[in-house]
């Protein structure tokens, strides 16, 4: 009697786990489904290659993996994500050597740029200007730059920058505007100086 | 156009073109398939925790058992209480003197030598490692009187054998008379 209990008892008990550790599967699954674009943008913002950030967003997944049954009491799931992808790129950024232009690749950049600015079109950014923008905002003040590397991915709200940046969203408007100005000035000076040579 | 105008203007380009850059900075296309790689590499690493566990139990636990057995051992082992070991070299040469106290008790020599070769090269590493003595007589080597005793038990056993049983015999005299002695103090306090 007492042994026919004890096998219902365990049974359910192992099924109750394995359908725990499925429904936990299937949280981190339906994540990686439905995130995993956000956690690598989150990652090449800071990053800016793209073998760097696919490892990023792997290495957050797995920190997910290890961590799944928080998974289940996290009201926002993103934001959970975000804040994770973050912390894990910028430790990877840490341990990465800083990207430089050289004098003839900032040269080329300047010119491509008053092309641009002449013609008053939307183009493409060249990897010359994407090189010369990275490095105008790796040359940011810390606490702006990374408000301004997460302004540029366009699913983020000022409000959900905030919250991965644990502060709050009237802060991150002002990092941002003052981020933006900075650039501003860098870029016009740019154009002028070289454009005077 | 003046040139405060013609600023303005290239300000409004400058910030135009900063918006469309950043869109574009910020717009980066994972490789297809991302999902894919990703859940494929959790499966795998879900595949290799779970089937580990046994190998990983083994490699934790017995390292761990190993450790706590020798620190078990080598904190128990000095505060073993063990009987005094009676230096070798003079027991021998007793021995040597009286072979019938060998005949009246054959089974106590052989657990006393046995000990002592058992005990004699820890004995001797808890000598090299600590200077104090765990246990009394010290198998120290011999002092300058007993290495004479030893000869002389050596070269003339019948006169040793002599001295010794009068000097026996004399001490249990002297133990005799000191009995009577205190039994007659007794009776007179009494």
């Amino acid at each position: 009697m007492f042994e026919g209990r004890r096998t219902v008892a365990e049974q359910a008990f192992v099924s109750e786990a394995v359908m725990m550790a499925q429904t936990n599967d299937e949280a981190v699954e339906s994540a990686v489904r439905e995130h995993a674009r956000l956690i690598y943008r989150i990652a090449y913002s800071v990053l800016r290659n793209h073998h760097d950030a696919e490892d990023a967003t792997q290495d957050t997944f797995m920190r997910v993996l290890r961590y799944r049954k928080r998974l289940e009491g996290v009201q926002d799931v993103k934001m959970w994500l975000a804040r994770i992808a973050w912390r894990v790129a910028v430790e990877r950024g840490k341990k990465r050597p800083e990207i430089s232009l050289s004098e003839v690749e900032m040269n080329e950049a300047v010119m491509q740029l008053r092309s641009q600015l002449a013609s008053a079109e939307e183009s493409a950014l060249g990897n010359q200007i994407a090189g010369m923008l990275e490095s105008l905002i790796t040359a940011l003040p810390e606490g702006l730059r990374g408000a301004m590397r997460l302004s540029t991915i366009a699913e983020l709200s000022s409000n959900e920058i905030a919250e991965i940046l644990n502060t709050n969203e009237a802060s991150v408007r002002s990092r941002i505007f003052r981020a933006r100005k900075i650039l501003k000035e860098k870029l016009s000076a740019l154009e002028g100086s070289y454009g005077s040579r | 156009m003046g040139p405060d105008k013609f600023a303005t203007s290239q300000k409004d380009c400058i910030d135009r073109w900063l918006d469309s850059a950043v869109v574009q900075y910020g717009n980066a296309e994972p490789r297809t398939g991302l999902e894919c790689r990703i859940l494929a590499n959790l499966e795998k690493a879900q595949c290799e925790k779970i089937s580990t566990p046994w190998w990983r139990a083994f490699s934790i636990s017995v390292p761990a058992a190993c450790v706590v057995l020798s620190i078990w051992l080598g904190m128990y082992r000095p505060h073993q209480k063990s009987p005094p070991v009676p230096n070798p070299h003079v027991l021998g040469a007793v021995n040597a003197a009286f072979p019938q106290n060998q005949a009246s008790s054959p089974g106590h020599r052989r657990p006393l030598a046995r000990r002592a070769t058992r005990h004699a090269p820890p004995r001797q590493h808890e000598l090299a490692v600590e200077p104090r003595l765990a246990q009394f007589p010290s198998p120290q080597p011999l002092t300058e009187q007993e290495q004479l005793l030893e000869r002389y038990v050596r070269n003339f056993p019948e006169e040793a054998r002599i001295v010794a049983r009068e000097q026996t015999e004399a001490e249990a005299g002297k133990r005799l008379e000191e009995l009577a002695m205190e039994k007659s103090l007794g009776v007179n306090s009494d």
